[in-house]
C-alpha cells in the first residue's frame, strides 16, 4: 500500500465512495479488530465496536487532516469507541478499583519478582488480560499499548489520576504474576 | 534483569502489527452506511449545510452589530438631552434662588422648554388649569425644591405672581353672618396634578374677595339636596367636570382684608376631592384667631375674566 494510494482513498472516503470505503475497511478491519480485541475478550463484542468504528470513521473522516497518521487517527477511533461500549455494557465498571485475586497477590509483593520468559505470544498475553477486572484492564491497556498520559486515562475513564497510576500499577502486578504463575512464563534458574 | 524490567515492552512488541485471522463484514457495514444516510450526496448535503450554517452565524453578527451601531448613538442622545435639562433645571432653580438675577419669566420658560422636549406628551400646558401666562408674570420670589421625573409628571416649583380676578365666595347655607373681604395675597399651590401637569406651582396674586359665609353650613337639610345644590352652583360658576378634575388638588391660601379689626383671618382654600362623588367639596381652613369650615363657591368677578381664571 503505497501513500499516493491511501491518500486518494482518504479522498475517496471524504467523497462518500463506497469502494474507498471498502478498501480502507478491509485494510484495517484485521490490525482494528486486534486493538479492541485487547478490551474485550468477546468476539462477537468486538466486532460490534470494530463495525461502529468504522462508522464514526466514515462519518467523521472530514475531520482528518492528513497532518497525522491515518492508522493511528483511526486507532483513537477504536479505542474511544470499545471504551464506550464497555462502559455501556458494565456500568461503572470501569471505576472499579476491586479486584479479590490481585489483593490475593498482592500478599506476594514484597517476594522476589519472578523471571520473566525472553517471549510470550500475543494469545498468552490476551488469556492473562482477561483476567483482569475491566478497570484495570482499561488503565493498563490505554497505557501500555496506546500511550495514553495519566491524565487522558482519568478524564477518559472519569477517575482521578491518582486513581489511574493506582490502577496501573496493580495490574502490570497481576499480569505479571498471571504470567509467570499461571501460565509458567518464567525462566528456571 | 534489564530483560525482566523490560517486559512492558516486550508486551507491546508482541502485539506490534497483531492482526487476528477474522475477515470483515462489508455488506454489513454498507448497510449501516445506508441507514445512517451517508452516501457521497448525503455528505454534499451536509457540507452545504455546515457552509449555510456558517453564513448564518455570520450574518447573525453582522445584523447584530448594524443593531447595536445604531441604538448606541440614540442612547447617547437621550443622555445628553437628559444632562441639558437638569443643567437647565439647575440654572432656574439658581435663578429662583436669587444666584442668578434674572426674572422668572426666562427661566420658567427655560424649564418649560426643557420639559417639553423630553417629553411633550406628559406636558400639556394647555390643559393646565392655571395655565403660566407670560402676561401674567411680574415676578418670581418663592423656590422651592426642584423636582423633575419626566418619566412620570413634570414638577417644579416656580412661584410667578399674577393679577388674578376678583374672586366672590358664597356659602350654601343660610347667611347668618355675611362679610365682603378684599384679598391682599392669594396662593395658589396647585399639587399632585395627574398626568404630567407641572406640580407645585405657587402662584400669588392680588385681588378682591367676596365671601358669603355661614356658621353651621354643615347642617344643611340632607346631604343629597346640598349636593346638588354644590354640583349646581359649581357648573353655574364655571367649573364644568373637566374643570373640576383639572382643579383637583389645589390649594388657595389668602388672607382677608375688610374683616374686623378684632378677627383679621387667613386660610387656605383646598380642593380636596372633585373627582368624587360630590363633586364640589371646598374645605376651608381659617387659620386665625377664628376657625372657620365650610365649603364655599368661587366665583370669579376680575377683570381677567372667567376664561383666564378657570386656565
Amino acid at each position: 500500500m503505497s501513500e499516493k494510494e491511501l491518500r486518494l482513498h482518504i479522498d475517496g472516503c471524504k467523497r462518500g465512495d463506497r469502494l474507498s470505503q471498502q478498501w480502507v475497511f478491509e485494510r484495517y478491519y484485521r490490525l482494528m479488530f486486534g486493538v479492541c480485541l485487547r478490551y474485550t475478550s468477546d468476539h462477537d463484542r468486538v466486532q460490534d465496536i470494530v463495525q461502529e468504528g468504522f462508522l464514526k470513521v466514515f462519518t467523521n473522516i472530514e475531520g482528518f487532516t492528513s497532518k497525522g497518521s491515518f492508522e493511528g487517527w483511526i486507532r483513537r477511533i477504536m479505542v474511544n469507541t470499545a471504551i464506550d461500549a464497555v462502559r455501556k455494557w458494565k456500568t461503572s465498571a470501569l471505576e472499579s478499583t476491586e479486584d479479590s485475586e490481585l489483593e490475593r497477590l498482592s500478599g506476594s509483593e514484597e517476594e522476589e519478582e519472578p523471571m520473566l520468559a525472553d517471549s510470550f505470544t500475543v494469545q498468552e498475553v490476551l488469556l492473562a488480560m482477561n483476567k483482569l477486572s475491566p478497570a484495570y484492564r482499561a488503565v493498563f491497556n490505554l497505557y501500555v499499548f496506546d500511550n495514553y498520559s495519566h491524565a487522558e486515562i482519568a478524564e477518559k475513564l472519569h477517575i482521578s489520576v491518582g486513581a489511574s497510576k493506582s490502577n496501573l500499577a496493580k495490574a502490570k502486578r497481576k499480569i505479571r504474576h498471571l504470567l509467570v504463575l499461571d501460565l509458567g512464563l518464567k525462566v528456571e534458574k | 534483569m534489564s530483560e525482566n524490567l523490560n517486559w512492558i515492552d516486550r508486551l507491546r512488541q508482541s502485539f506490534e502489527n497483531f492482526e487476528p485471522k477474522v475477515e470483515g463484514n462489508w455488506n454489513a457495514m454498507q448497510k449501516r452506511l445506508d441507514v445512517s444516510g451517508y452516501s457521497a450526496s448525503e455528505l454534499d448535503m451536509v457540507r452545504r449545510v455546515k457552509a449555510a450554517r456558517r453564513f448564518a452565524y455570520g450574518a447573525s453578527v453582522v445584523a447584530a452589530g448594524l443593531a447595536l451601531w445604531m441604538v448606541i448613538p440614540e442612547v447617547a442622545e437621550q443622555e445628553l438631552l437628559g444632562t441639558e435639562l437638569e443643567s437647565s433645571l439647575v440654572e432656574a432653580r439658581e435663578r429662583e434662588n436669587g444666584i442668578i438675577s434674572e426674572d422668572a419669566e426666562a427661566s420658567a420658560q427655560k424649564v418649560h422648554d426643557a420639559i417639553s422636549d423630553v417629553h411633550p406628551s406628559n406636558y400639556h400646558s394647555e390643559g393646565l388649569p392655571l395655565k403660566l401666562d407670560p402676561a401674567l408674570i411680574e415676578r418670581s420670589y418663592d423656590a422651592g425644591v426642584v423636582q423633575l421625573d419626566p418619566d412620570v409628571t413634570a414638577r417644579t416649583t416656580t412661584t410667578f405672581i399674577l393679577n388674578l380676578p376678583e374672586m366672590t365666595v358664597h356659602a350654601q347655607a343660610p347667611v347668618e353672618m355675611k362679610e365682603e373681604f378684599t384679598v391682599a395675597d392669594v396662593e395658589v399651590n396647585k399639587r399632585n396634578e395627574e398626568g404630567s401637569r407641572a406640580e407645585g406651582d405657587r402662584i400669588s396674586a392680588t385681588g378682591s374677595l367676596e365671601v358669603e359665609s355661614e356658621k353651621g353650613a354643615e347642617s344643611a337639610n340632607s346631604a343629597s339636596a346640598k349636593s346638588n345644590l354644590e354640583m349646581t352652583a359649581a357648573e353655574e360658576a364655571g367649573f364644568n367636570i373637566s374643570v373640576q378634575e383639572a382643579c383637583a388638588g389645589t390649594e388657595v391660601s389668602f388672607a382677608l382684608n375688610g374683616m374686623e379689626k378684632g378677627h383679621p383671618c387667613s386660610g387656605t382654600l383646598v380642593m380636596v376631592d372633585f373627582l368624587s362623588r360630590n363633586p364640589l367639596l371646598i374645605s376651608t381652613k381659617m387659620q386665625a384667631r377664628m376657625t372657620l369650615q365650610f365649603r364655599c363657591v368661587l366665583q370669579e368677578t376680575g377683570p381677567l375674566g372667567r376664561d383666564q381664571w378657570k386656565t
